[in-house]
Protein backbone atom coordinates (compact mmCIF):
# COMPACT_ATOMS: atom_id res chain seq x y z
CA UNK A 1 0.00 0.00 0.00
CA UNK A 2 1.06 3.37 -0.76
CA UNK A 3 1.56 5.86 1.72
CA UNK A 4 -1.44 8.26 0.14
CA UNK A 5 -3.25 4.78 0.47
CA UNK A 6 -2.07 4.30 4.33
CA UNK A 7 -3.29 7.61 5.14
CA UNK A 8 -6.65 7.59 3.40
CA UNK A 9 -7.00 3.93 5.27
CA UNK A 10 -6.13 5.36 8.22
CA UNK A 11 -8.44 8.75 7.99
CA UNK A 12 -11.46 6.58 6.71
CA UNK A 13 -11.30 4.46 9.61
CA UNK A 14 -11.08 6.95 11.92
CA UNK A 15 -13.91 8.40 10.83
CA UNK A 16 -15.89 5.16 10.76
CA UNK A 17 -14.94 4.34 14.51
CA UNK A 18 -16.05 8.40 15.53
CA UNK A 19 -19.53 8.58 13.35
CA UNK A 20 -20.31 4.86 14.51
CA UNK A 21 -21.78 5.73 17.86
CA UNK A 22 -24.97 7.66 18.08
CA UNK A 23 -23.36 10.59 21.03
CA UNK A 24 -20.51 11.04 18.97
CA UNK A 25 -22.80 12.25 16.10
CA UNK A 26 -24.86 14.43 18.86
CA UNK A 27 -22.03 15.88 20.19
CA UNK A 28 -21.08 17.74 16.41
CA UNK A 29 -24.24 18.43 15.39
CA UNK A 30 -26.73 19.52 18.67
CA UNK A 31 -24.09 20.55 21.16
CA UNK A 32 -22.47 23.30 19.71
CA UNK A 33 -25.90 24.95 18.46
CA UNK A 34 -26.42 24.71 22.37
CA UNK A 35 -23.38 26.16 23.69
CA UNK A 36 -24.18 29.13 21.25
CA UNK A 37 -27.61 29.67 22.24
CA UNK A 38 -26.14 29.51 26.17
CA UNK A 39 -23.50 32.02 25.62
CA UNK A 40 -25.85 34.54 24.15
CA UNK A 41 -28.35 34.06 27.57
CA UNK A 42 -25.27 34.41 29.75
CA UNK A 43 -24.35 37.35 28.00
CA UNK A 44 -27.66 39.35 28.18
CA UNK A 45 -27.88 38.95 31.94
CA UNK A 46 -24.37 40.39 32.22
CA UNK A 47 -24.67 42.82 29.31
CA UNK A 48 -25.74 45.79 31.88
CA UNK A 49 -23.56 44.87 34.94
CA UNK A 50 -21.48 47.93 35.93
CA UNK A 51 -17.58 47.05 35.26
CA UNK A 52 -18.18 44.52 32.92
CA UNK A 53 -17.25 45.04 29.42
CA UNK A 54 -19.15 43.39 27.12
CA UNK A 55 -18.51 44.02 23.39
CA UNK A 56 -21.07 44.29 20.68
CA UNK A 57 -22.00 41.18 19.49
CA UNK A 58 -19.71 39.63 21.92
CA UNK A 59 -22.27 36.46 22.83
CA UNK A 60 -22.38 35.75 19.00
CA UNK A 61 -18.31 35.73 18.36
CA UNK A 62 -17.73 34.02 21.23
CA UNK A 63 -19.73 31.12 21.77
CA UNK A 64 -19.03 30.76 17.76
CA UNK A 65 -15.49 30.49 17.99
CA UNK A 66 -15.26 28.64 21.53
CA UNK A 67 -18.14 26.31 20.57
CA UNK A 68 -15.76 25.02 17.64
CA UNK A 69 -12.14 25.17 19.04
CA UNK A 70 -12.95 23.34 22.58
CA UNK A 71 -15.16 20.54 20.49
CA UNK A 72 -11.48 20.24 17.54
CA UNK A 73 -9.77 20.19 21.49
CA UNK A 74 -11.40 17.11 22.73
CA UNK A 75 -11.72 15.48 19.38
CA UNK A 76 -7.83 16.05 19.46
CA UNK A 77 -7.09 14.52 23.02
CA UNK A 78 -9.20 11.24 22.90
CA UNK A 79 -8.26 10.67 19.28
CA UNK A 80 -5.15 10.54 20.38
CA UNK A 81 -5.82 8.99 23.72
CA UNK A 82 -8.42 6.62 22.57
CA UNK A 83 -6.63 5.82 19.28
CA UNK A 84 -3.25 4.66 21.00
CA UNK A 85 -2.99 1.08 21.12
CA UNK A 86 -4.74 0.47 17.51
CA UNK A 87 -1.78 3.19 15.87
CA UNK A 88 0.47 0.82 17.43
CA UNK A 89 -0.64 -2.31 16.01
CA UNK A 90 -0.96 -0.24 12.74
CA UNK A 91 2.75 0.47 12.96
CA UNK A 92 3.56 -2.85 13.38
CA UNK A 93 1.37 -3.39 10.09
CA UNK A 94 3.62 -1.18 8.25
CA UNK A 95 2.14 2.34 8.89
CA UNK A 96 4.73 4.99 9.96
CA UNK A 97 4.11 7.48 13.28
CA UNK A 98 3.66 10.33 11.39
CA UNK A 99 1.08 8.94 9.31
CA UNK A 100 -0.67 7.85 12.16
CA UNK A 101 -0.46 11.08 13.74
CA UNK A 102 -1.62 13.22 10.31
CA UNK A 103 -4.38 10.64 9.74
CA UNK A 104 -5.33 11.86 13.15
CA UNK A 105 -5.28 15.52 12.78
CA UNK A 106 -6.34 15.13 9.20
CA UNK A 107 -9.48 13.22 10.96
CA UNK A 108 -9.40 15.88 13.77
CA UNK A 109 -9.63 18.65 10.62
CA UNK A 110 -12.60 17.58 8.60
CA UNK A 111 -14.50 16.90 11.68
CA UNK A 112 -13.72 20.46 12.89
CA UNK A 113 -14.57 21.65 9.40
CA UNK A 114 -17.86 19.71 9.85
CA UNK A 115 -18.59 21.60 13.15
CA UNK A 116 -17.26 25.25 11.57
CA UNK A 117 -20.08 24.49 9.25
CA UNK A 118 -22.83 24.22 11.51
CA UNK A 119 -21.72 26.27 13.85
CA UNK A 120 -21.41 29.28 11.45
CA UNK A 121 -25.33 28.70 9.72
CA UNK A 122 -26.37 28.83 13.78
CA UNK A 123 -24.52 32.04 14.29
CA UNK A 124 -25.72 33.67 11.36
CA UNK A 125 -28.98 32.77 12.06
CA UNK A 126 -29.25 33.87 15.74
CA UNK A 127 -26.66 36.93 15.06
CA UNK A 128 -28.26 40.33 13.58
CA UNK A 129 -24.80 40.90 12.71
CA UNK A 130 -24.10 40.25 8.74
CA UNK A 131 -20.68 39.26 8.32
CA UNK A 132 -18.30 41.66 5.82
CA UNK A 133 -16.78 38.54 4.67
CA UNK A 134 -17.84 34.93 5.13
CA UNK A 135 -15.09 33.25 3.89
CA UNK A 136 -12.33 35.18 6.12
CA UNK A 137 -14.54 34.20 9.15
CA UNK A 138 -14.63 31.09 8.29
CA UNK A 139 -11.24 30.39 8.13
CA UNK A 140 -10.72 32.11 11.34
CA UNK A 141 -12.93 29.72 12.82
CA UNK A 142 -11.29 26.68 11.40
CA UNK A 143 -7.82 28.80 12.51
CA UNK A 144 -8.95 28.64 15.89
CA UNK A 145 -10.05 24.97 15.44
CA UNK A 146 -6.75 23.88 14.25
CA UNK A 147 -5.11 25.67 17.45
CA UNK A 148 -7.03 23.68 20.00
CA UNK A 149 -7.18 20.17 17.91
CA UNK A 150 -3.34 20.52 17.95
CA UNK A 151 -3.78 21.19 22.08
CA UNK A 152 -5.80 18.57 22.46
CA UNK A 153 -3.34 16.02 20.14
CA UNK A 154 -0.40 17.64 22.23
CA UNK A 155 -1.80 17.19 26.04
CA UNK A 156 -3.24 13.67 24.75
CA UNK A 157 0.30 12.84 23.79
CA UNK A 158 2.20 13.91 26.77
CA UNK A 159 -0.33 12.83 29.47
CA UNK A 160 -2.13 9.85 27.58
CA UNK A 161 -4.85 9.72 29.71
CA UNK A 162 -8.59 10.75 28.94
CA UNK A 163 -9.34 12.42 32.63
CA UNK A 164 -6.41 14.21 33.53
CA UNK A 165 -5.78 15.08 29.90
CA UNK A 166 -9.53 16.00 29.75
CA UNK A 167 -8.54 18.19 33.32
CA UNK A 168 -6.20 20.21 31.74
CA UNK A 169 -7.73 20.84 28.62
CA UNK A 170 -10.81 22.06 30.26
CA UNK A 171 -8.90 24.49 32.64
CA UNK A 172 -7.10 25.89 29.34
CA UNK A 173 -10.32 26.26 27.73
CA UNK A 174 -12.31 28.01 29.95
CA UNK A 175 -9.43 30.41 31.03
CA UNK A 176 -8.70 30.92 27.29
CA UNK A 177 -12.19 31.92 26.72
CA UNK A 178 -12.65 34.60 29.45
CA UNK A 179 -9.24 36.03 28.65
CA UNK A 180 -9.79 36.19 24.73
CA UNK A 181 -13.58 37.02 24.95
CA UNK A 182 -12.64 40.54 26.91
CA UNK A 183 -15.52 40.44 29.17
CA UNK A 184 -13.67 39.98 32.62
CA UNK A 185 -11.54 43.18 32.32
CA UNK A 186 -8.29 41.95 32.83
CA UNK A 187 -4.81 44.31 33.09
CA UNK A 188 -1.77 41.39 32.23
CA UNK A 189 -0.15 41.39 28.96
CA UNK A 190 -0.35 37.49 29.32
CA UNK A 191 -3.99 38.10 27.97
CA UNK A 192 -2.65 38.87 24.78
CA UNK A 193 -1.05 35.30 24.84
CA UNK A 194 -3.83 33.31 25.01
CA UNK A 195 -4.34 30.21 22.39
CA UNK A 196 -7.80 31.98 20.92
CA UNK A 197 -6.80 35.73 21.02
CA UNK A 198 -5.98 35.87 17.67
CA UNK A 199 -7.75 33.41 16.66
CA UNK A 200 -11.15 35.79 18.10
CA UNK A 201 -9.20 39.07 16.98
CA UNK A 202 -9.20 37.66 13.26
CA UNK A 203 -13.23 36.40 13.78
CA UNK A 204 -13.78 39.76 14.94
CA UNK A 205 -12.17 41.68 12.07
CA UNK A 206 -13.43 39.62 9.44
CA UNK A 207 -16.77 40.24 10.81
CA UNK A 208 -16.93 43.44 10.81
CA UNK A 209 -14.50 45.10 8.21
CA UNK A 210 -14.14 41.91 6.46
CA UNK A 211 -9.95 42.40 6.61
CA UNK A 212 -7.78 40.61 7.97
CA UNK A 213 -5.31 42.09 10.68
CA UNK A 214 -1.40 40.85 9.81
CA UNK A 215 -0.23 40.37 12.71
CA UNK A 216 -3.00 38.58 14.14
CA UNK A 217 -2.67 36.00 11.48
CA UNK A 218 0.92 35.93 11.19
CA UNK A 219 0.88 35.21 15.75
CA UNK A 220 -1.68 32.51 14.95
CA UNK A 221 -0.08 30.84 12.17
CA UNK A 222 2.79 31.02 14.10
CA UNK A 223 0.55 29.02 17.58
CA UNK A 224 0.20 26.28 14.67
CA UNK A 225 3.58 25.75 13.57
CA UNK A 226 4.63 25.45 17.15
CA UNK A 227 2.02 23.24 18.42
CA UNK A 228 2.50 21.43 15.23
CA UNK A 229 6.65 20.90 15.79
CA UNK A 230 6.00 20.52 19.61
CA UNK A 231 2.73 17.35 18.97
CA UNK A 232 5.40 15.38 16.34
CA UNK A 233 7.92 16.19 19.13
CA UNK A 234 5.72 14.73 21.85
CA UNK A 235 4.84 11.59 19.41
CA UNK A 236 8.06 10.49 18.67
CA UNK A 237 9.45 11.33 22.67
CA UNK A 238 6.53 8.97 23.58
CA UNK A 239 7.95 6.01 21.85
CA UNK A 240 5.79 6.09 18.82
CA UNK A 241 8.43 6.07 16.42
CA UNK A 242 10.18 3.04 17.75
CA UNK B 1 -7.46 7.06 37.78
CA UNK B 2 -5.31 5.36 35.69
CA UNK B 3 -6.61 3.50 32.04
CA UNK B 4 -6.04 0.06 34.08
CA UNK B 5 -8.74 -2.26 34.25
CA UNK B 6 -10.19 -2.66 37.63
CA UNK B 7 -10.08 -5.78 39.66
CA UNK B 8 -12.71 -6.94 41.61
CA UNK B 9 -12.77 -6.49 45.59
CA UNK B 10 -10.32 -9.35 47.48
CA UNK B 11 -12.81 -10.83 49.48
CA UNK B 12 -15.87 -12.33 48.10
CA UNK B 13 -18.99 -10.18 48.78
CA UNK B 14 -21.84 -12.65 48.87
CA UNK B 15 -25.59 -11.21 49.00
CA UNK B 16 -26.15 -11.69 52.55
CA UNK B 17 -22.59 -9.68 53.21
CA UNK B 18 -23.76 -6.06 55.14
CA UNK B 19 -24.63 -3.19 52.88
CA UNK B 20 -21.61 -1.33 54.79
CA UNK B 21 -19.17 -3.52 53.77
CA UNK B 22 -20.21 -3.94 50.54
CA UNK B 23 -20.07 -0.25 50.02
CA UNK B 24 -16.63 -0.34 52.09
CA UNK B 25 -15.18 -2.85 49.65
CA UNK B 26 -16.73 -0.82 46.54
CA UNK B 27 -15.54 1.86 47.50
CA UNK B 28 -11.69 0.92 48.68
CA UNK B 29 -11.56 -0.62 44.74
CA UNK B 30 -12.10 2.68 43.57
CA UNK B 31 -10.33 4.71 45.57
CA UNK B 32 -7.30 2.87 44.75
CA UNK B 33 -7.54 3.57 41.12
CA UNK B 34 -7.18 7.57 42.12
CA UNK B 35 -4.77 7.14 44.95
CA UNK B 36 -2.56 5.30 42.39
CA UNK B 37 -2.24 7.81 39.98
CA UNK B 38 0.15 10.93 40.89
CA UNK B 39 -0.67 12.65 38.41
CA UNK B 40 -4.05 12.54 38.59
CA UNK B 41 -3.28 13.60 42.44
CA UNK B 42 -1.13 16.63 41.50
CA UNK B 43 -3.83 17.88 38.45
CA UNK B 44 -6.32 18.00 41.81
CA UNK B 45 -4.22 20.10 43.30
CA UNK B 46 -2.13 21.84 40.51
CA UNK B 47 -4.66 23.06 38.87
CA UNK B 48 -7.01 24.63 40.96
CA UNK B 49 -4.50 26.13 42.71
CA UNK B 50 -3.58 27.83 38.91
CA UNK B 51 -7.21 28.48 37.92
CA UNK B 52 -8.39 30.53 41.42
CA UNK B 53 -5.03 32.08 41.79
CA UNK B 54 -4.72 33.43 38.11
CA UNK B 55 -7.86 35.11 38.09
CA UNK B 56 -7.34 36.94 41.43
CA UNK B 57 -4.20 38.01 39.99
CA UNK B 58 -5.05 39.44 36.87
CA UNK B 59 -8.26 41.68 37.22
CA UNK B 60 -7.68 45.16 38.00
CA UNK B 61 -8.07 46.14 41.31
CA UNK B 62 -11.47 47.94 41.38
CA UNK B 63 -14.55 48.63 43.49
CA UNK B 64 -17.81 47.50 42.03
CA UNK B 65 -21.25 47.32 43.92
CA UNK B 66 -22.93 43.68 43.72
CA UNK B 67 -26.56 42.85 45.21
CA UNK B 68 -25.98 39.92 47.91
CA UNK B 69 -27.90 37.91 50.32
CA UNK B 70 -28.11 38.74 53.58
CA UNK B 71 -30.10 37.21 56.55
CA UNK B 72 -32.27 40.62 56.47
CA UNK B 73 -32.49 40.78 52.47
CA UNK B 74 -30.55 41.61 49.50
CA UNK B 75 -28.41 44.31 50.18
CA UNK B 76 -25.99 46.61 48.10
CA UNK B 77 -22.69 45.96 49.02
CA UNK B 78 -18.86 47.66 47.37
CA UNK B 79 -16.37 44.81 46.96
CA UNK B 80 -12.93 44.83 45.50
CA UNK B 81 -12.95 43.21 42.04
CA UNK B 82 -10.17 40.49 42.43
CA UNK B 83 -12.46 39.13 45.86
CA UNK B 84 -15.45 39.08 44.10
CA UNK B 85 -13.97 37.24 41.29
CA UNK B 86 -12.28 34.62 43.44
CA UNK B 87 -15.77 34.43 45.34
CA UNK B 88 -17.06 33.68 41.57
CA UNK B 89 -14.06 31.29 40.43
CA UNK B 90 -13.75 29.03 43.29
CA UNK B 91 -17.01 27.05 42.89
CA UNK B 92 -15.87 27.25 39.10
CA UNK B 93 -13.24 25.41 39.41
CA UNK B 94 -14.53 22.89 42.23
CA UNK B 95 -17.58 22.22 39.79
CA UNK B 96 -15.20 21.61 36.86
CA UNK B 97 -13.03 19.25 39.05
CA UNK B 98 -15.52 17.56 40.83
CA UNK B 99 -17.91 17.42 37.87
CA UNK B 100 -15.64 15.79 35.32
CA UNK B 101 -14.15 13.73 37.98
CA UNK B 102 -17.60 12.16 38.59
CA UNK B 103 -18.27 11.63 34.89
CA UNK B 104 -15.18 9.53 35.08
CA UNK B 105 -15.60 7.25 37.96
CA UNK B 106 -19.24 6.67 36.85
CA UNK B 107 -18.31 5.80 33.01
CA UNK B 108 -14.93 3.87 33.80
CA UNK B 109 -16.28 1.80 36.15
CA UNK B 110 -18.95 0.01 34.24
CA UNK B 111 -17.53 -2.97 33.57
CA UNK B 112 -16.37 -3.91 36.88
CA UNK B 113 -19.71 -2.74 38.41
CA UNK B 114 -20.79 -5.55 35.98
CA UNK B 115 -18.94 -7.85 38.14
CA UNK B 116 -19.32 -6.71 41.27
CA UNK B 117 -23.02 -6.69 40.59
CA UNK B 118 -22.46 -10.89 39.72
CA UNK B 119 -20.90 -10.70 43.33
CA UNK B 120 -23.65 -9.65 44.55
CA UNK B 121 -23.47 -5.97 44.83
CA UNK B 122 -26.04 -3.78 43.98
CA UNK B 123 -26.44 -0.51 41.75
CA UNK B 124 -27.04 1.69 44.84
CA UNK B 125 -24.21 0.15 46.98
CA UNK B 126 -22.10 0.91 43.65
CA UNK B 127 -22.98 4.11 43.27
CA UNK B 128 -22.95 5.16 46.99
CA UNK B 129 -19.26 3.85 46.81
CA UNK B 130 -18.62 6.67 43.51
CA UNK B 131 -20.49 9.25 45.63
CA UNK B 132 -17.98 8.55 48.31
CA UNK B 133 -15.14 8.68 46.70
CA UNK B 134 -16.48 11.76 45.04
CA UNK B 135 -16.62 13.13 48.56
CA UNK B 136 -13.26 12.26 49.37
CA UNK B 137 -12.07 14.01 46.54
CA UNK B 138 -14.33 17.30 46.98
CA UNK B 139 -12.58 17.25 50.45
CA UNK B 140 -9.27 17.72 49.10
CA UNK B 141 -10.38 19.63 46.63
CA UNK B 142 -12.16 22.29 48.35
CA UNK B 143 -9.25 22.79 50.65
CA UNK B 144 -6.57 23.03 48.34
CA UNK B 145 -9.41 26.43 46.68
CA UNK B 146 -9.92 27.59 49.84
CA UNK B 147 -6.41 27.99 50.47
CA UNK B 148 -5.74 29.68 47.82
CA UNK B 149 -8.84 31.58 47.70
CA UNK B 150 -7.63 33.34 51.10
CA UNK B 151 -4.67 34.84 49.05
CA UNK B 152 -7.05 37.45 47.63
CA UNK B 153 -10.21 36.74 49.40
CA UNK B 154 -11.10 37.02 53.37
CA UNK B 155 -14.34 35.84 53.66
CA UNK B 156 -16.45 37.21 56.79
CA UNK B 157 -18.15 33.58 57.39
CA UNK B 158 -15.57 31.16 56.38
CA UNK B 159 -17.34 28.04 57.36
CA UNK B 160 -20.30 28.78 55.16
CA UNK B 161 -17.94 29.55 52.86
CA UNK B 162 -16.17 26.18 52.70
CA UNK B 163 -19.68 24.77 52.91
CA UNK B 164 -20.64 26.49 49.71
CA UNK B 165 -17.43 25.29 48.13
CA UNK B 166 -18.19 21.52 48.85
CA UNK B 167 -22.09 22.25 48.04
CA UNK B 168 -21.44 23.59 44.65
CA UNK B 169 -18.75 20.88 43.68
CA UNK B 170 -20.77 17.85 44.83
CA UNK B 171 -23.99 19.53 43.04
CA UNK B 172 -22.00 19.17 39.90
CA UNK B 173 -19.85 16.00 40.83
CA UNK B 174 -23.52 14.70 40.84
CA UNK B 175 -24.35 16.28 37.43
CA UNK B 176 -21.14 14.65 36.29
CA UNK B 177 -22.06 11.16 37.51
CA UNK B 178 -25.30 11.69 35.61
CA UNK B 179 -23.97 13.05 32.58
CA UNK B 180 -21.83 10.14 32.64
CA UNK B 181 -24.54 7.76 32.76
CA UNK B 182 -26.56 9.45 29.99
CA UNK B 183 -23.98 10.87 27.28
CA UNK B 184 -20.35 9.45 25.78
CA UNK B 185 -17.21 10.63 28.00
CA UNK B 186 -16.61 13.41 24.81
CA UNK B 187 -20.05 14.82 25.13
CA UNK B 188 -20.15 14.67 28.47
CA UNK B 189 -16.80 16.30 28.73
CA UNK B 190 -18.04 19.13 26.34
CA UNK B 191 -21.16 20.34 28.48
CA UNK B 192 -18.90 20.49 31.51
CA UNK B 193 -16.82 22.57 30.10
CA UNK B 194 -18.98 24.97 29.47
CA UNK B 195 -21.97 24.83 32.12
CA UNK B 196 -20.39 25.48 35.34
CA UNK B 197 -18.60 28.56 33.62
CA UNK B 198 -21.32 29.80 31.94
CA UNK B 199 -24.08 29.02 34.98
CA UNK B 200 -21.82 29.67 37.91
CA UNK B 201 -19.50 32.44 36.88
CA UNK B 202 -22.06 34.58 34.29
CA UNK B 203 -25.25 33.87 34.97
CA UNK B 204 -25.54 33.93 38.40
CA UNK B 205 -23.37 37.16 38.24
CA UNK B 206 -24.70 39.19 41.64
CA UNK B 207 -26.88 42.06 39.61
CA UNK B 208 -30.24 43.39 41.12
CA UNK B 209 -33.27 41.86 39.48
CA UNK B 210 -32.15 38.53 38.30
CA UNK B 211 -34.18 36.65 36.05
CA UNK B 212 -36.72 34.08 37.54
CA UNK B 213 -35.41 31.11 35.69
CA UNK B 214 -31.71 31.70 36.99
CA UNK B 215 -32.57 30.96 40.41
CA UNK B 216 -33.74 27.77 39.30
CA UNK B 217 -30.43 26.29 38.24
CA UNK B 218 -28.44 24.22 40.19
CA UNK B 219 -25.93 26.18 41.25
CA UNK B 220 -27.68 29.13 42.29
CA UNK B 221 -28.23 28.71 46.02
CA UNK B 222 -24.41 27.78 46.37
CA UNK B 223 -23.33 30.75 44.79
CA UNK B 224 -25.54 32.65 46.94
CA UNK B 225 -24.24 31.36 50.03
CA UNK B 226 -20.49 31.94 48.82
CA UNK B 227 -21.23 35.61 48.17
CA UNK B 228 -22.93 36.37 51.20
CA UNK B 229 -19.79 33.99 53.62
CA UNK B 230 -17.90 36.35 51.70
CA UNK B 231 -19.41 39.77 51.92
CA UNK B 232 -22.83 40.31 54.26
CA UNK B 233 -22.56 40.96 57.61
CA UNK B 234 -25.03 37.89 58.31
CA UNK B 235 -25.30 35.10 56.32
CA UNK B 236 -28.21 34.79 54.29
CA UNK B 237 -28.35 30.53 55.80
CA UNK B 238 -31.43 29.51 53.95
CA UNK B 239 -29.61 29.13 51.12
CA UNK B 240 -27.68 26.74 52.58
CA UNK B 241 -30.64 24.56 53.21
CA UNK B 242 -31.96 24.70 49.42
CA UNK B 243 -28.12 24.20 48.39
CA UNK B 244 -28.66 20.43 50.17
CA UNK B 245 -31.89 20.21 48.51
CA UNK B 246 -30.64 20.55 45.19
CA UNK B 247 -27.40 18.30 45.73
CA UNK B 248 -29.83 15.86 47.08
CA UNK B 249 -31.97 16.18 43.83
CA UNK B 250 -29.32 15.90 41.62
CA UNK B 251 -28.07 12.43 43.44
CA UNK B 252 -31.35 10.85 43.21
CA UNK B 253 -31.77 11.65 39.83
CA UNK B 254 -27.95 10.01 39.14
CA UNK B 255 -29.33 7.20 41.19
CA UNK B 256 -32.36 6.79 39.06
CA UNK B 257 -30.01 6.68 35.93
CA UNK B 258 -28.15 4.32 37.46
CA UNK B 259 -30.49 1.79 38.45
CA UNK B 260 -32.90 2.36 35.01
CA UNK B 261 -29.14 1.64 33.55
Amino acid sequence: MTSVGRQRAAVATGLRTFLREPTNLGLLVVLPPIVLLAFDLSMDVVADVPGLDVPSAAAELGGALFATAFLAGLLGLFQVVGAADPDRRLIVCGFRPWEMLLARVLTIGLASALVTGIVYVIFLTLSDLTPASHALAIVSLLVAALIYGLIGVLIGAVLNRELVGSLVLVFLADYDAFASLGVIPMDHTAVDYVPLSHPSNLLDSAVHDGTVATADALIAVTYVVGLAVLTLAAVTLRGDSS
Amino acid sequence: MSDTIQSGPETAASSDTPTASRIRAATTVGSRDVYRDPVLLGMLVVLPAYFVGIWGTMVPDAVVPIHVATAEGTQEIPVAFPELMTALVAPVTGALLVGITGLFLVQRSVDADRRLTVAGFRGVELLVARFAILVAITTCTVGVITAVSLLHLTPDHIGWFVLGLALAAMTYGAIGALVGLVLGRMAGVYILLFAPMLELMLLQWPVEGTEWWVEWHPGHHAIQLILSASFAPDVATDNALWAVIVLILAGVLAMGANMAR
